[in-house]
């Protein structure tokens, strides 16, 4: 066979819709070279600077393919308004959570520079996961962000837990990947194509390849996102792992494993959609029910917000049981501010695991509002809006969630979901009653926060109220965004 | 639903086995042995005390590198024969190939993994 008969019709690739992905490459290769060549503290500052120049040019080329949509590389890279999206939130996310990595390492003793172009590959993972619609290359991207966060969770110099939760989540990790490919042959068995929007709009005699292929292509995403009974890895690999790293895998690794999904929710509308509402929804009921309870007796505020995001996998995949438009809308609405709240949340501990003597358990939150009142009052707004109390982009996630329920008419589900949502309130109210309600009992360091940090911290905190005040701001990004999805 | 019969039985089964372990953790009798968490060693006490021990990294190392080197000739044979067939843009693809290889190659010499010590 000849290259020409091989190749076919040759389709040179359109630069400027992968135009993010490229620059990010370059990113993490220059990184890869900056780390071998330098040494030192000299290092440590020039791989910070370096990836935050990185980070800023991937954000200002955004616009580009905004201006571009379309396909790419024999249509298996899609770039749409959802990609960009997606794309923005979590390089905004990543330079956030950016912020705490070097005082903390430092503070922990554990530098190793390959942090910064691990964190740049896996931030490529996340880009190429959130455009596409071919199985192939969906896989790659998800085994590109999973060994990411497996490598980054090890990395943690000295502790026997980051290397537990890694090996948990490599060994459950490796499972899915397993479930989700064997998923993917059975998809191809049935429709003889790679991409998703061709198997699913496909008119074929056997559905039950289609199904059976479906299930487990969603089992191993499942997996990732930590939904019940598929959940084991995830409060120890979030607790074992250094806390920055569990900032970046509650928010943007969560963004990113939720995005195929979002991607297949269009498509189920006509051939399933009663399978795919009973199986998601329960799946979804487990996970909220699960989550809340199991953070309720939580000691460890770490494990407890990991717990807290398996609760929020369980809303989010509630949204996800409507395969209707308004479903979308506020899954990927949830989605993107749970990430600001969730990132928020765990950088607070960051920055008081720096503290001499600090512990992540309930007594150490104890008074917190006078030995760190703007810390404290920081973690108080993330937790009110994970709660979802009314002003907080949490409570306008939870509402939407709930009218999509409602206009589905699914009030068992929307029952589930108003009980857990009580339940949690447990937990969170607790931790805010202990911090401003009751003197500090333990004698602990204070941390010393650089500008950065505060800087990240505030604007995290400001966008968990003013996304929920004024939906506005990106209602126009998740409009655009589903109609991207729905048009095909 | 000639079968549904069937179905029951089966879960009827499963209860009962589940629950009986269950109720077996629950109420059972508990005596903690002190040897309970002894190495096995066809029931004599432990002659080797390495046994205790951990693999030592330079294997894993090894296993490692041999992916690096090993597995990349694998992959150049196959390239190797069909070479005059495709070209320049076989040379090409080979070239990346390699070139990703060699940063591994890089960062193996640069890391001292290649000083070999046990």
């Amino acid at each position: 066979m000849s290259l020409e008969q091989l190749v076919g019709t040759v389709e040179l690739p359109d630069l400027r819709k992968f135009l993010p992905e490229f620059i990010l490459l370059v990113l993490a290769f220059t990184l890869f070279t900056l780390e071998l060549t330098f040494k030192g503290e000299k290092k440590r500052r020039l791989l910070l600077t370096v990836s935050y120049a990185g980070y800023a040019l991937v954000l200002l080329s955004l616009f580009v393919p905004w201006r571009h949509p379309g396909d790419t590389f024999y249509a298996s890279f899609t770039n749409d308004a959802l990609a960009v999206t997606v794309k923005l939130f979590a390089t905004l996310l990543t330079m956030a959570v950016l912020a705490f990595v070097n005082a903390y390492y430092r503070h922990f003793r554990s530098f190793y520079g390959e942090f910064y172009y691990l964190l740049a590959f896996t931030l490529l993972g996340v880009f190429i996961l959130a455009s596409s619609y071919n199985l192939v290359i969906l896989y790659v991207a998800l085994e590109l962000v999973s060994v990411g966060f497996y490598v980054l969770t090890a990395l943690f110099r000295g502790s026997t837990a980051s290397k537990e939760g890694a090996f948990k989540y490599l060994v459950l990790g490796g499972l899915s990947i397993a479930l989700a490919s064997y998923g993917a042959a059975f998809m191809y068995v049935y429709a003889g194509s790679l991409d998703l929007r061709e198997i699913l709009s496909y008119e074929g005699q056997d559905l039950h390849y289609l199904i059976l292929g479906l299930v487990f292509f969603l089992i191993g995403f499942a997996v990732k996102i930590g939904a019940v009974p598929f959940h084991f890895w995830l409060p120890d690999a979030y607790q074992g792992a250094p806390t920055p790293v569990t900032a970046l895998m509650a928010s943007v690794g969560k963004l990113a494993f939720f995005i195929p999904l979002l991607r297949v929710m269009p498509l189920v509308q006509e051939k399933f959609s009663v399978v795919w509402t009973v199986t998601v929804g329960v799946i979804a009921a487990l996970t909220m029910l699960f989550g809340n309870f199991v953070a309720l007796v939580q000691k460890d505020v770490k494990r407890m917000l990991a717990y807290s995001s398996i609760a929020h996998s369980g809303y989010l995949l509630a949204a996800a049981a409507v395969a209707k438009e308004l479903g979308m809308k506020a899954l990927l609405y949830f989605l993107l501010v749970y990430g600001v709240m969730a990132a928020g949340s765990f950088l607070v501990l960051a920055l008081l695991e720096r503290g001499r003597g600090w512990r992540n358990e309930l007594e150490y939150f104890s008074g917190l509002r006078f030995t760190l009142p703007a810390v404290a009052f920081a973690f108080f707004i993330y937790l009110i809006a994970l709660l979802g109390v009314p002003p907080t982009a949490g409570f306008a996630g939870k509402a939407l969630v709930f009218m999509a329920l409602s206009f589905d008419e699914l009030w068992w589900l929307a029952f589930v979901m108003i009980l857990s949502t009580a339940v949690s309130t447990g937990y969170y109210v607790r931790l805010v009653v202990l911090m401003f309600m009751k003197e500090p009992v333990v004698e602990t360091g204070r941390p010393v926060s650089a500008a950065a940090e505060r800087l990240s911290l505030a604007l995290t905190a400001l966008a968990s109220v003013l996304l929920g005040a004024l939906p506005g701001l990106i209602w126009f990004l998740i409009e655009a965004s589903v109609a991207s999805i729905l048009g095909r | 639903m000639e079968y549904a019969g069937l179905a029951v039985v089966f879960l009827l089964a499963l209860l009962i086995a589940l629950g009986q372990a269950f109720l077996n953790d629950l109420i059972g009798y508990r005596k903690p042995d002190p040897m309970e968490d002894y190495p096995y060693e066809c029931g004599v006490p432990l002659y080797d005390e390495s046994v205790r021990g951990r693999f030592k990294q330079g294997y894993y190392l090894l296993g490692l590198l041999l992916i690096l080197f090993d597995i990349e000739a694998a992959y150049l044979f196959p390239w190797a024969v069909v070479f005059e067939e495709i070209g320049l843009y076989g040379l090409v693809e080979a070239l990346l190939f390699v070139g990703i290889l060699a940063l591994g190659f890089l960062y193996a010499w640069r890391k001292g993994a290649l000083d070999w010590e046990l």
